[in-house]
């Protein structure tokens, strides 16, 4: 039973607010230090774990070989856990079709791999639409932008992109999207392919499942420091656990002000605790107590 | 003379922030008053590092004699 003096209110809607933001829960109740606390720790915990490893510790996978199971500590956030449970769903139903995101127009930088074996940089624009070509419905597009060459210089480019177009999943880890196409002169002759990347949003790389080799890039990356960001990520969650029964229950231990007990004390310094109970009994047996002292006058 | 410790230093710097936030959440969900939640955090976080600081002190001693 809460102590009276807390101000729980709906304490349901306080709890399901703590677990998806941390400290939301005890800002709707009125208490704004342990808001305030719970939410600089424990979302500033949670944040620096995710900004060290680059968005990606926080994600939801079950299959065998690449079960997660940590998930379940980081899971104690519901504002990360919550869009990492949605982006496996979408991940996972997800189906690689550029057909079905035509017309596409994004910004690209890569390698343009021309056949005689120069490979230069790119940087500029693709549009990809629909065709209807001699074998029915295929991709076509253009590449409009700067030819960056090994000096710094740069030129105008255009390029016609045809036939054979690969683009990464739509939702996939990295804010970079792989995009490959072979590039095709007037005559629809193959001089080459590019090869680089277009971006790709916040909403499709958020906290979406990491594959072996993506683990393996981002340890390679970053070292350390990946598995360091996981464990902020679980204390955060686990500490958020906490914090949500506090919303729903109050303190466990009472509001605070009360006297620490006897067996608290004896814990915390057990010389002192001994010595005190000596002491008490050499008094009772120097002075006796009033009461009794007074049993012994004799009444006139 | 510990080559492994100088490559792992600025790691363990990150024990302090934790150990504080640690100290900060638990005791606030023991506590509602201020004081006493703040007075308990301080407790806690001195007991975190100096426990951990004993731990890597053995550990340091094992692995240079072992």
């Amino acid at each position: 039973m809460a102590d009276p003096r807390i101000p729980l209110k709906n304490q349901y809607l306080a709890a399901v607010l703590a677990y998806l933001v941390p400290g939301a829960g005890h800002l709707y109740q009125g208490r704004l230090f342990k808001g305030t606390l719970f939410l600089v720790c424990i979302l500033g915990t949670y944040l620096s774990g995710l900004y060290m490893s680059q968005g990606k510790a926080v994600y939801y996978r079950m299959d065998s070989g690449n079960r997660n199971i940590a998930f379940f500590a980081q899971a104690g956030v519901g504002m990360f856990a919550i869009p990492a449970y949605v982006q496996a769903q979408r991940y996972a139903d997800q189906e690689v079709d550029i057909q079905a995101e035509l017309p596409l127009s994004a910004d690209f930088h890569g390698e343009f791999n021309k056949s005689d074996g120069e490979v230069q940089n790119i940087v500029g624009r693709i549009e990809l639409a629909a065709h209807t070509g001699d074998f029915g419905q295929e991709v076509r597009g253009k590449f409009s932008g700067q030819l960056i060459s090994a000096d710094g210089k740069t030129q105008p480019l255009e390029l016609n992109l045809a036939y054979q177009i690969d683009i990464a999943p739509k939702v996939a880890p990295g804010a970079g999207r792989g995009i490959k196409s072979d590039v095709i002169d007037a005559d629809g002759n193959p001089i080459g392919w590019i090869n680089g990347v277009i971006p790709r949003s916040f909403a499709d790389h958020f906290a979406t499942p990491l594959e072996s080799g993506d683990l393996g890039d981002l340890s390679g990356e970053l070292g350390k420091f990946y598995e360091l960001a996981k464990i902020f990520t679980w204390i955060a969650g686990l500490l958020n656990i906490l914090a949500v029964w506090d919303a729903f229950e109050g303190p466990a231990y009472g509001y605070g002000d009360e006297e620490e007990s006897t067996d608290e004390v004896k814990k915390d310094s057990p010389g002192e605790a001994a010595a005190e109970e000596t002491a008490s009994t050499q008094s009772e047996e120097v002075a006796p107590p009033a009461d009794k002292a007074a049993a012994k006058e004799p009444v006139v | 003379m510990f080559p492994l410790m100088a490559l792992q230093a600025n790691v363990l710097w990150y024990v302090f922030p934790l150990a504080a936030v640690i100290s900060l959440v638990y005791s606030a969900s023991r506590y509602e008053l201020t004081e006493r939640i703040l007075q308990r955090a301080g407790r806690l976080f001195v007991t975190i590092i100096v426990f951990m600081a004993i731990v890597l002190v053995i550990l340091l001693l094992l692995s240079r004699w072992l």
